[in-house]
């Protein structure tokens, strides 16, 4: 097993919160759905049949090496970071044999990248698609209101509608803390 | 002597077990105990809960499915070290657990499954009971009883002194409010909140309320104040496209009542959303990552602009609106709840959320009515287990009578509150469509909206629960009575209901119907009386006018013919049973019971006269009279609380004289407090107006007291 670093595994969670640029820009890529077309042998670069364990593993160990979020350039962390996670799942998902054998059935089926057979499948996609598009918007919605209230917080005459009433809440709030 | 290094904590009131641990952040790992899915010694033809591409499948087919995650959690604080996928397979498991335990006991079900996603992540990301999650109308808590605590008095569900079907204070402090009416969880929530402000703690208050509940007034005044105060609080939209219940009408759910969910629909669809926004980046991107203000002001407007009109309802009451969010996704949902429950100040939140009434069990998923109250039933088909009853209840003959009545009339038209299928109007508008209205869980706008029909000449039946009518009770007064329109008011569930408990029972109708100027009250003692008083208020022209019927089904008498009744004369009763010295003078379907009294007591060489009042008001005084003249002993029955038909009789009385001689006169009303859920037998004795007891009180003032005390 590769060894899993708590630094590691703090970069990928502060990645994925976000919390630690404050000086950038906050639309930011942080997360768009991985609409990926590529199989998880792809994503780790090795062919479909006939990739032993070991083979796994080290092709696993190089991509891990080349998109870990540590030596990744700067501005391209949050990419590289998804690719990681990416490459992490395959290597999970491949090395797993019970796990890559019902992969290769559903590969083989046809299911879930793409070449959608009938129109279930095609339904189902629509409903992920849009499944997507609700995560993405309600990801965004909570974003906008912690800075929202950030700033609300620290100017209390930001409440443009009350011009310049504080609420009851935000006084019971500046009281307590 | 003192042991070092010993600190009695004293000042804490709360249990240790109740505090959640500590966590230990940053990295290290911890021991948890986990109970895996799957075994590895040869047990996989037991895996009926398994993860499969789309989802979790239960195997339904058998026996209840082991539950091996669900077996460790005994409260919520047990549910705080589970990941992701633990969490999902404790939903799949609570809705084994959930569909196995309604199959026995009956209850409601689908509105339970909806939720479970919902429940675990709630318990998993809130600390109750510290935080408050307050549940509206409470009938989808199965799935919050059973992870508080109360999994193994499942099947004692609402039954005699068993766990109620609703949330209650007294039962668990994981309650946090008593529900059963509906549209009252935000002004709970938002109370809850303001005293916590109040007294400088710091818990979180989540109110979870459906669309349904969306579509009553209070709700809007709820999220109004909220908006204007501003403090802290979650409320939860579970929007499962049901506004009406999916008993309105024969075929199915109705088409959404009113405005309200053509806009929450509208925030369901997703527009390009997701393009607009690239855009917006690249704007940004191009402007540079320093202009932070200006790319702030980019994204809102972009929000704004593609944010549909609904949202803005929401947003100008003061709310911030997030969603829709897929409430079957367990990880969206921890994600949401631990952000915003981590920020410091978010003001008033509303996190609306899509689920499916009766997900995961498909013969509910199918069923036109979802399933929503089911008796017993077998889980494999869904099929359910309906005792046959000689009779039909009370509620289909209403039904039968009021369709005859508006074939022969066609001004008759008929009024209800989101309750179809309860009011038994879901026939009636199957027959007569254009004349049957549903306006939602809005009582108070059904009696005036009645009102306004009887203004212009129309003959409205407003069909409402009489516990329901409450809610609507200073429009009876102030629009229909003040003004004399003959609204007619049908009140089904009188009385005592059975399972669903004091929250829905119809105690006070009689008195607060009675006390008003110029209503006309009026109670059938059986179902042949009820068709005769439909076919009465609907010639009651002058003066609005109102009869209760119980919850039940007819004793079989003989009904009129073509289930079309014939008009009573108002103001008088009848006789049923000629006897002497004793007279029982009921109101109401607890006739029967005077009669089963009657019966008793010729065993005790008794022969008591009986009577039925039918009219409280105007009240057959003609009747009372000659029932106080002609016997020593004058017993009223009724099953409603005091202050109704037992005292207009002694007011009555009274004002004559004729209590100024030697009757005796007992009232007998339901006691002085709350009769819990139960078996309605039950409920009958524990409230003292069973045959027995009515036998009793009259053998006790006989002089007979040793034989009232051995009755069985």
């Amino acid at each position: 097993m590769l060894y899993i670093s708590r630094k590691l595994i703090h970069g990928i969670a502060m990645s994925a919160l976000n919390r630690s640029r404050p000086g950038r820009a906050r639309i930011q890529a942080f997360y768009a759905p991985v609409e990926t077309r590529e199989t998880l042998y792809q994503v780790l670069g090795i062919t479909e049949t006939g990739s032993s364990y070991s083979e796994i593993k080290k092709a696993y160990k190089e991509m891990a090496r080349k998109y870990h979020p540590d030596v990744s350039p700067p501005e391209r962390v949050d990419e590289y970071t998804r690719r990681f996670i990416l490459v992490h799942e395959a290597y999970e998902t491949l090395s797993n044999p019970e796990k890559r054998a019902s992969y290769d059935r559903d590969l083989a089926a046809g299911s879930g990248f793409g070449c959608s057979a009938g129109r279930k499948s095609r339904q189902y996609h629509q409903g992920m698609e849009e499944k997507r598009e609700w995560k993405y918007r309600w990801e965004v919605q909570v974003d906008e209101l912690k800075r929202r209230r950030e700033n609300f917080n620290s100017n209390s005459n930001s409440n443009s509608r009350d011009r310049g009433r504080v609420s009851w809440g935000a006084r019971m709030r500046n009281q307590t803390s | 002597m003192a042991v070092p290094g010993v600190f009695m904590r004293v000042s804490q009131p709360t249990p240790p077990y109740f505090l959640p641990p500590k966590f230990n952040s940053g990295g290290r790992r911890q021991f948890c105990v986990k109970a895996c899915a799957g075994t590895s010694d040869g047990e996989e033809g037991k895996m009926v809960i398994r993860k499969e591409k789309d989802g979790w499948k239960i195997d339904f087919s058998g026996e209840k499915p082991h539950t091996p995650l669900l077996d460790t959690i005994n409260y919520p604080l047990h549910m705080k070290n589970l990941s992701t996928k633990d969490l999902e397979q404790l939903a799949a498991e609570l809705r084994a657990e959930i569909v196995y335990a309604v199959a026995k006991t009956g209850g409601h079900l689908s509105s339970s499954l909806g939720v479970v996603e919902l429940t675990v992540a709630l318990h998993h990301v809130f600390n109750t009971p510290d935080d408050k999650i307050i549940w509206d109308v409470g009938h989808q808590t199965y799935g919050h009883k059973i992870l508080t605590g109360r999994r193994s008095r499942m099947h004692t569900m609402r039954k005699t002194s068993g766990l109620a079907g609703f949330p209650k204070r007294d039962e668990s402090i994981y309650d946090a409010f008593g529900a059963g009416h509906s549209s009252t969880s935000i002004s709970a929530g938002l109370g809850m909140a303001v005293a916590r402000d109040l007294l400088g703690k710091k818990n979180n208050v989540v109110s979870v309320i459906g669309d349904g509940a969306m579509t009553a007034g209070q709700a809007y005044e709820a999220m109004n104040n909220a908006g204007f105060l501003d403090t802290n609080l979650i409320v939860v939209l579970n929007d499962n496209k049901q506004v009406s219940l999916p008993t309105a009408t024969l075929d199915g759910p109705a088409t959404p009542v009113g405005a309200l969910s053509s806009a929450l629909s509208k925030l369901q669809a997703s527009p390009k959303f997701r393009q607009l926004r690239e855009a917006a980046k690249s704007i940004t991107k191009q402007i540079g990552p320093q202009a932070h203000e200006v790319a702030a002001k980019v994204d809102e407007y972009a929000r704004g602009m593609i944010s549909a009109s609904g949202s803005t309802l929401f947003e100008e009451l003061g709310l911030y609106y997030i969603g829709p969010v897929d409430g079957h996704n367990i990880d969206d949902l921890v994600a949401i709840f631990e952000k915003v429950k981590a920020m410091p100040a978010p003001g008033p939140v509303l996190i609306h959320i899509v689920t499916e009434k009766g997900k995961g069990y498909p013969p509910a998923e199918a069923a036109a009515d979802r399933m929503h109250g089911v008796v017993k039933f077998d889980p494999p088909t869904g099929k359910q287990i309906k005792t046959k009853s000689p009779t039909l209840s009370y509620t289909q003959y209403f039904a039968e009578s009021l369709i005859k009545e508006a074939e022969a009339d066609s001004r008759i038209v008929a009024i209800h509150a989101a309750m179809g299928g309860g009011t038994g109007l879901n026939y009636f508008q199957k027959r007569h469509p254009e004349r049957c209205f549903d306006v939602g869980i809005a009582e108070q706008h059904a009696v005036t909206f009645a009102a306004g029909l009887a203004c212009e000449g129309l003959k409205p039946f407003c069909t409402i629960y009489s516990s329901f009518l409450q809610r609507g009770y200073d429009q009876v007064v102030h629009d229909v009575d003040l003004q004399k329109l003959p609204v007619r008011f049908a009140m089904d569930r009188a009385g005592l209901v059975g399972a669903d408990g004091p929250t829905h029972c119809g105690a006070f109708d009689v008195a607060y119907m009675a006390c008003l100027p110029n209503m006309v009250v009026m109670a059938p003692s059986d179902e042949a009386e009820l068709m005769h008083m439909v076919a009465t208020a609907a010639l009651i022209d002058d003066r609005p006018s109102c009869f209760r019927f119980p919850r039940g089904n007819g004793i079989g008498a003989v009904l009129p013919p073509n289930n079309k009744g014939t008009p009573l004369e108002i103001g008088k009763g009848r006789i049923l049973m000629e006897g002497s010295r004793v007279a029982i003078l009921g109101y109401g379907a607890i006739v029967q019971q005077c009669l089963g009294a009657a019966e008793m007591l010729k065993s005790h060489s008794i022969s008591a006269t009986v009577a039925d009042a039918r009219f409280c008001k105007p009240l057959d005084t003609d009747l009372v009279r000659r029932l106080a003249k002609e016997h020593e002993i004058l017993i009223t029955v009724e099953e409603g609380s005091i202050g109704g038909f037992g005292s207009h009789v002694c007011h009555f009385l009274t004002l004559n004289g004729i209590l100024d001689g030697q009757l005796k006169l007992r009232s007998m009303v339901l006691p002085d407090r709350y009769i819990d859920h139960g078996a309605p037998e039950d409920q009958l004795e524990a409230a003292g107006l069973s045959s027995r007891h009515i036998c009793g009180t009259v053998l006790s003032l006989m002089g007979r007291p040793m034989e009232a005390l051995k009755l069985q």
